[in-house]
């Protein structure tokens, strides 16, 4: 919608991609869930009244779905979530992200890492920083090691990782299995 | 909030303190009207009286703290802050003891009334919508008083008082070429304001050209004060803080240990000398200059006085850890203007990148000194110091011990003050001042 042009920025997508834009391979599905338990954005209702539900924004790939609670879907005419929330009693509610998560695929840690010739290994994201329109990011981790001939070897120092996010996520080829810790 | 109430009220909670207890009353607070516009339209508008006070409750050498509001109505305010004191005696009780905490000292009084010349509340919308004609702007005006108070019980006794409004707006074309204006000020002049609009709206329409695209590399490069202001902002985490040294994690280690050197150009203090913020810290004490690099020299960092107690050092009155978990960081950073005057800037430059504004900043090699941070609004491409056209988002990844350092030619005369935008926990009187800097081989990445 364009409000937060002059601060966090705006986005690539646009209104008319929702339902067609291939925004990823097909094992992207991105959940946006305020139900699951024990994660930090967790409620049954958003500050709009609006019941909390769990909606797929990105499904085998496709966006399907925006961040948007009551007031930008009837601005938009665009599918939204219950996520019209403010951060504070003294702040207006506006529409925030909530737990997204990335949905598990079927593949093991040994089998990702074994597939791999060269590249890296990285841990636990310590550095953020993406483009007023999300579309290019780099990310530096706390932690990562060398793969090399499938196998995990040296400690390397500052990894950091830098993309464009349509082509990123159009490699995304191993999805990792559910692990609970 | 008058500060006979805050003063008033600070008496009468002192004296309901036990003879072992000593405590610390630090206020912030803002009343304030916000417009939200959207392609120059209101799409939000809201008037805020907020007051938090943060009480700091000291027994010996055990401190506990809690925050509360307060309001106008003394009465109800007292009951409800010596109430919280109740409850932090409870809990103080059962905490252990520190040796790095220990009750600050007496301050005297430090008094400043910044008052301006505010637009009526009932004119404002009035007059800004009478001059945002066209469907560009996007931003948010505020404005209004913001205060600070601090009391302590041993007498210490501050007040700081700014009239203040800032609009922070873009304009925005058909292409979606920005440009990013921060006008702040004490007095409204709505000529000046037209002003500043038609400026800007000019601006922008000398970025409607098809934009082109860089390609990763070193490139000469002239950073407006607001960038540079950006780059400056970095330096409160893990940066300046003395704790960040003595902990390992801060960007200027190498200039401590290794004694390594900026540019001679380059000096950064924390001065207060111009009263634009509060100089007493929430724990009432009060900062004088501190120069952080002089002539490329590292000199000080900024010392709080529990980090002068942990490591046997002198207090120079830096901020304590605040709810964020940063402490130490810049409250008001001055950056030495130089020689470059702001007419030749684009002649100096001769072949290059204007960045009028960079974004989304962050370390990608903390101790190295890396940032990686975009281009945003007015960059363009200049050859011969005449702008070309502007250019496609790019990403940079670069070290200041470069563009600070042997890369940096030269430094803007003209310095910029420019104003805290965050409004997280309410409006903020500071600013960083700052002049704009060439650099040499500046390192775009993507």
């Amino acid at each position: 919608m364009g409000d937060e042009r002059n601060f966090a920025g705006s986005s690539f997508v646009n209104l008319t991609d929702f339902g067609s834009l291939q925004y990823g391979s097909e094992l992207m599905n991105i959940v946006f869930d305020p139900t699951i338990d024990n994660q930090l954005a967790t409620y049954a209702f958003d500050d709009a009244g609006m019941p909390a539900s769990k909606e797929h924004l990105i499904k085998d790939g496709i966006l399907v779905r925006g961040l948007g609670g009551i007031e930008s879907q009837v601005r938009s005419g665009v599918n939204g979530v219950s996520n019209l929330r403010a951060s504070s009693w003294n702040r207006i509610p506006i529409d925030r992200m909530a737990n997204i998560n990335l949905s598990p695929g079927l593949s093991t840690r040994d089998e990702m890492i074994g597939s791999v010739k060269r590249g890296v290994y990285m841990e636990s994201n310590r550095s953020w920083s993406i483009d007023d329109y999300r579309n290019k990011f780099q990310f530096g981790c706390e932690y990562g090691r060398m793969i090399e001939d499938g196998q995990l070897t040296k400690v390397v120092k500052n990894p950091n990782y830098r993309g464009i996010t349509n082509p990123f996520w159009e490699k995304f080829t191993y999805g990792g299995r559910s692990r609970h810790i | 909030m008058k500060k006979e109430i805050f003063y008033t009220l600070c008496s009468k909670v002192f004296d309901c303190l036990n003879s072992d207890e000593q405590l610390t009353l630090f206020l912030e607070g803002e009343n304030s009207q916000y417009f939200r516009f959207n392609d120059s339209k209101l799409r939000q508008s809201g008037i805020i009286e907020d007051f938090n006070l943060t009480l700091s409750l000291y027994n010996k050498n055990k401190c506990l703290q809690s925050m509360t509001t307060i309001s106008a109505d003394l009465d109800s305010s007292v009951r409800k802050v010596i109430k919280e004191i109740d409850i932090l005696r409870l809990s103080l009780n059962a905490t252990p003891p520190s040796d790095h905490i220990v009750f600050p000292d007496k301050f005297g009084s430090v008094e400043v009334n910044a008052l301006g010349n505010l637009p009526e509340r009932d004119n404002i919308l009035d007059s800004l919508m009478g001059i945002i004609d066209k469907n560009t702007l996007t931003g948010v005006w505020s404005s209004g008083k913001i205060f600070r108070g601090c009391c302590a019980s041993n007498g210490t006794k501050h007040w700081f008082e700014k009239d203040s409004f800032l609009f922070d707006f873009s304009l925005i074309d058909r292409n979606e070429n920005m440009v990013k204006i921060l006008y702040p000020h004490s007095n409204w002049n709505e000529s000046e304001f037209h002003k500043v609009f038609t400026d800007a709206s000019s601006q922008l329409s000398l970025m409607d050209k098809p934009r082109i695209e860089l390609k990763p590399g070193k490139y000469r490069t002239w950073f407006e004060p607001c960038a540079v202001a950006d780059f400056i902002d970095m330096f409160s985490w893990n940066g300046v803080s003395e704790s960040s040294i003595r902990k390992g994690s801060s960007c200027f280690i190498k200039m401590r240990n290794e004694k390594k050197k900026l540019s001679p150009l380059f000096s950064l203090d924390e001065s207060f000398t111009d009263l634009t913020t509060a100089p007493f810290n929430t724990r009432g004490e009060v900062s004088s200059i501190v120069s952080i690099i002089k002539n490329g020299v590292f000199e000080n960092a900024l010392i709080n006085s529990k980090t002068a107690n942990e490591y046997n050092l002198e207090s120079n009155y830096a901020e304590d850890e605040n709810s964020w978990g940063m402490g130490e960081y810049l409250r008001s950073p001055s950056i030495h203007g130089g020689s470059l005057h702001d007419n030749d800037k684009l002649k100096a430059l001769d072949t290059g990148l204007f960045m009028s504004n960079i974004h989304y900043l962050n370390w990608s090699d903390n101790l190295g000194g890396r940032i990686t941070g975009l281009t945003r609004y007015v960059c363009y491409w200049v050859e011969n110091g005449e702008m070309i056209a502007p250019i496609k988002t790019m990403r940079f990844d670069d070290s200041f011990y470069n563009f600070l350092g042997d890369n940096l030619e030269a430094v803007g005369e003209k310095v910029l003050a420019r104003p805290v935008i965050d409004t997280y926990d309410g409006r903020n009187p500071g600013e960083t001042n700052c002049p704009g800097i060439l650099v040499n081989d500046f390192e775009l990445t993507l």
